[in-house]
């Protein structure tokens, strides 16, 4: 499930090197591809992965090193998906398009049973955070399934982390709350978010 | 709500199975790791930004400066506009009685409050039709595009702004949206598709190259038809991404309805990718129609006959059902 920090998928240099377009293109499009999906929890990700891109050429010769490559990409995917989704809000607000599916392809090894297993996680956790903030959303996605350290998300989000943890801690209310009342079945044992912790 | 604390929480999918949240921690631990996009995508998306890297930087440029240019001319004349309105109310309170020869900012003023005034009722739209046989309907009778809460909610947001008078601090996507609302309340509450059309015109100027550009076209197709202008309607929807859009196949139904008015080889290819589809009953119903109508325009009777057998066996009660009888009635007198 966890993926590992941002510095550890993207180990290239930041400041004093020759960084264009193509090399950043060939080095971290498949990294920043599987994080769209991750941040979007469908498959279809290559729209989105132009856009990031596009974004990226715009903004490269500013970026003079002052955060990691790898937290700079991320703040670019993450701002393009939220923005994205905004959109997507609007258009099934105007024209009553049915709710996303969610689904994102892993590893060719898995056999059929734990296929449908993720896919059903998948469904679920995904379901209950399309009703949370953006916000809230994005915290979690980035903590509980990317399992990126607090600090790293504190780059992204440019907050301090203590202001990260905070804000986790009512995201994971929020998340249990929604949880509970959308899918009550499967939360039967679960505690009402006032938990010892 | 307990006060949070400032110490990181432990991941759910670090947590013991055994924990308060057992649940949680077996759904996002069983979430997996997506993988990157396969490469031969990725290569593609390369060459597309390097397709846009190549595009003339001039011409983004100018474009961006005559877009800068006309919204500026814009702005000012509706300031000039509203400045003469204020102006001639207040010239018009102080000397009542002498009414005073209009200027062109009052001309202006006016006209602007006209195109914001609801007009007069027009007459009930027979439901727009196909001039032989296959039937065109715009979404209103089949499918609303907005859902009743969404509609009420949206007609009482265009009651309390305008679309120029949106809040400063509003987005251009909200002001966007706005414009777009007003477009539909227009068209599907008010049943004005005139008013539709202008309210579309208008937020077309503004945001020519705006986020909600191709859902403004596809109101503009449901406007078209509901004035019968349906060559219009199918050049927009022969430009339009119609799969991006949803809508369940309406789209690419409503556009091989068109076609079946003059080109019925045309709209078969459509029917037929539409019939295999899994629509939904009032689509598949038309759809099956429209292909029965074409063949039988095409000569091909007994793929009409099978069409029109199995319309009558899934939608006896149909909305066709009475015109399809009769269709086979006069197929079987012609064979005996």
């Amino acid at each position: 499930m966890a993926s590992g920090s941002v510095p550890h998928s993207i180990s290239i240099a930041n400041s004093g090197e020759d960084l264009d377009l193509d090399r950043v293109y060939r080095e971290h499009a498949a990294t920043v591809s599987r994080w769209l999906r991750r941040l979007t929890g469908k498959n279809d990700a290559s729209d989105t992965l132009q856009e990031v891109f596009e974004v990226v050429q715009k903004r490269l010769p500013s970026f003079r090193g002052d955060a990691q490559l790898g937290t700079w990409l991320y703040a670019i995917t993450l701002r393009v998906v939220i923005a994205q989704r905004r959109k997507a809000r609007i258009r099934r607000l105007l024209f009553a398009q049915a709710r996303a599916q969610f689904d994102l392809d892993t590893g060719p090894a898995e056999s059929p049973a734990d296929q449908l297993m993720r896919r059903q996680a998948t469904q679920i956790v995904y379901t209950v955070l399309e009703q949370l903030r953006e916000r809230d959303r994005a915290l979690l996605i980035l903590f509980e399934l990317e399992a990126l350290p607090i600090a790293e998300i504190a780059g992204i989000f440019r907050l301090s982390e203590n202001n990260v943890a905070v804000s986790l801690h009512r995201a994971r209310e929020r998340f249990r709350a929604r949880f509970q009342q959308q899918f009550p079945e499967e939360a039967p044992g679960l505690n009402d978010g006032q938990s010892k912790r | 709500m307990a006060k949070a604390s400032a110490d990181p929480p432990r991941r759910w999918s670090e947590e013991s199975e055994a924990g308060d949240d057992a649940r949680l921690t077996e759904l996002f631990r069983a979430v997996g790791d997506p993988e990157p996009l396969p490469s031969a995508l990725l290569a593609r998306v390369h060459e597309r930004l390097e397709t846009k890297r190549r595009t003339p930087q001039l011409s983004r440029r100018m474009r961006e400066l005559v877009m800068a240019g006309s919204m500026l001319l814009l702005g000012s004349s509706l300031a000039l506009a509203g400045w003469g309105a204020s102006e001639w109310l207040i010239g018009r309170s102080q000397r009542e009685p002498q009414p005073a020869p209009e200027t062109a900012a009052e001309k202006a003023a006016r006209a602007l409050n006209d195109r914001h005034r609801p007009p007069a009722k027009q007459p009930a739209l027979a439901p727009p039709e196909l001039a032989q046989s296959a039937p065109v309907s715009s979404s209103e009778s089949d499918a609303p595009l907005l859902p009743n809460a969404a509609k009420a909610k949206a007609t009482a947001s265009v009651e309390r702004h305008d679309l120029l008078a949106a809040p400063a601090d509003s987005s251009r996507l909200a002001a966007e949206a706005l414009a777009l609302e007003r477009a539909l309340v227009k068209l599907r509450r008010e049943h004005d598709a005139q008013g539709a059309l202008a309210v579309l015109d208008e937020s077309r100027q503004l945001f020519s190259q705006g986020t909600l550009a191709l859902e403004a076209q596809v109101a503009r197709v449901d406007a078209l038809l509901a004035l019968g202008r349906r060559a219009e309607a199918l050049a927009i929807l022969e430009q339009l991404p119609l799969a991006q859009l949803g809508r369940g196949g309406e789209l690419e139904l409503l556009r091989a309805e068109l076609h079946a008015a003059s080109d019925c080889g045309r709209a078969l290819k459509d029917f037929d990718l539409l019939v295999t589809r899994a629509l939904a009953a009032p689509l598949m119903e038309r759809a099956l129609y429209g292909r029965a109508a074409c063949e039988l325009s095409v000569g091909d009777r007994s793929h009409a006959e099978r069409d029109l057998n199995q319309y009558l066996a899934r939608f006896p009660e149909g909305r066709f059902a009475d015109r399809v009888r009769a269709q086979l009635g006069k197929a079987s007198g012609k064979a005996q």
